[in-house]
């Protein structure tokens, strides 16, 4: 039977880092891991930290969200930027909580993207180790999430998203487990 | 030139104008596990280090049913689905279904089963289901806590990241399935297959 050429793939239902869509595969194959750690998120608080992602097909992104570490709290931002980095959506500056280890949520005005390269992007007014999961990969380095094509930018915390990031690289080893939500009936 | 024109040329953004090109399809595997490509098997990688090996564990509750999403880019048939028992296979009983995205229709499912035979893939044949391109949830469930299936240790966050879910169960499975937030670590592994033979 002749198989048909396929379609496109319809994105998962959360996209992080991990995701094969985004980084995944490349986070995989180094053996890296998330945890709550003993090292911070960010060398920096108000630190903007950006990972790319592609869509194979139009996605409806509902939510972003953070994984809390074991010392939840301070603020934090997700959005989305196109590929000159310019904001499409952010969910302004939206309270960490205090429960450890979990995903917590922040809503953004439902966004459908077509398909192309994005970027996903977090900040957070607060270095305080704990806060959030993240990788933390020592042995390999910083160059490692630059290879990935990650990048930061300073001075852009909560609340303060910018319209169009300037990127710059990366001067922490540790990157935070954070994303967006593809699907409406659950987020995660 | 236009970046958005450059980005095209290095391949970073499809063509949309174009069908998919042969060149970047994969067909969808033949057996899915939530450790599948097209599940969660990437995100789980790089989430986890390989010391999140697979082991015969105490199953997390009674009727906790967990379950993954899988994302189909092709036409799938289901023939079978399928888990792996660990050392103890014993009294309590099992099933997996396949619900909608929304989880307001299950698809396809096992029934009842009898957990039975250690450290073995357990295979059900079901009724021939062909699904469509498109995102649905995976789920298990067993009605004790005496069988100890062969699960990976992910943390609860991890998981839920992940994209799983789960929600109080039954064997056999209900009809709608209402994920919840993945409340502890352990998932189990077990799957579909578009094969009369799983393993």
């Amino acid at each position: 039977m002749a198989r048909p050429i396929g379609f496109p793939r319809t994105a998962p239902p959360t996209i992080t880092p991990a995701s094969p869509c985004a980084i995944g595969a490349m986070l995989s194959s180094v053996n890296a891991s998330a945890a709550s750690g003993a090292s911070p998120w960010s060398d920096a608080a108000n630190t903007v930290l950006a990972f790319p992602f592609v869509l194979e097909a139009t996605t409806t992104i509902y939510k972003g969200f953070a994984v809390t570490g074991t010392s939840p709290g301070s603020n934090f931002e997700v959005g989305i930027l196109d590929a000159d980095y310019n904001k499409i959506v952010s969910s302004g500056s939206i309270s960490g909580g205090a429960v450890a280890s979990v995903p917590v949520m922040a809503d953004l005005t439902d966004t459908t993207l077509p398909p192309s390269l994005y970027y996903a992007a977090m900040s957070c007014n607060a270095t305080t180790t704990g806060r959030w999961f993240r990788w933390s990969p020592t042995t390999i380095g910083i160059a490692l999430w630059m290879a990935m094509g990650c990048w930061k930018q300073a001075s852009a915390g909560p609340g303060s998203f910018p319209t169009t990031a300037t990127p710059a690289d990366m001067t922490n080893v540790a990157f935070p487990l954070f994303g967006l939500i593809t699907r409406s009936v659950f987020d995660a | 030139m236009p970046s958005s024109v450059i980005r095209h040329g290095q391949g970073l953004v499809r063509p949309v104008a174009y069908p998919t090109s042969p060149a970047s399809y994969r067909p969808d595997d033949v057996i899915i596990s939530g450790y599948s490509l097209c599940a969660s098997g990437v995100e789980l990688g790089a989430l986890t280090t390989a010391s999140a090996t697979y082991n015969s564990a105490t199953y997390p509750a009674t009727n906790r049913a967990l379950g993954f999403m899988f994302t189909l880019a092709d036409y799938y048939l289901v023939r079978k689905v399928w888990w792996m028992n660990g050392t103890t296979a014993t009294t309590d009983s099992a099933d997996v279904a396949v619900y909608t995205e929304d989880g307001a229709t299950r698809l396809v499912a096992a029934g009842s089963t009898a957990i039975a035979t250690a450290s073995v893939v357990q295979e059900v044949d079901v009724t021939d289901t062909l699904l469509a391109p498109g995102r649905y949830w995976c789920v298990y469930n067993q009605n004790g806590v005496t069988a100890t299936p062969v699960m990976t240790a992910h943390s609860a966050a991890v998981a839920r990241a992940a994209g799983w879910a789960q929600f109080a169960g039954a064997v056999p499975l209900g009809t709608t399935f209402t994920p919840a937030g993945v409340a502890a670590a352990n998932l189990p592994l077990f799957g579909i297959a578009s094969r009369t033979q799983v393993a």
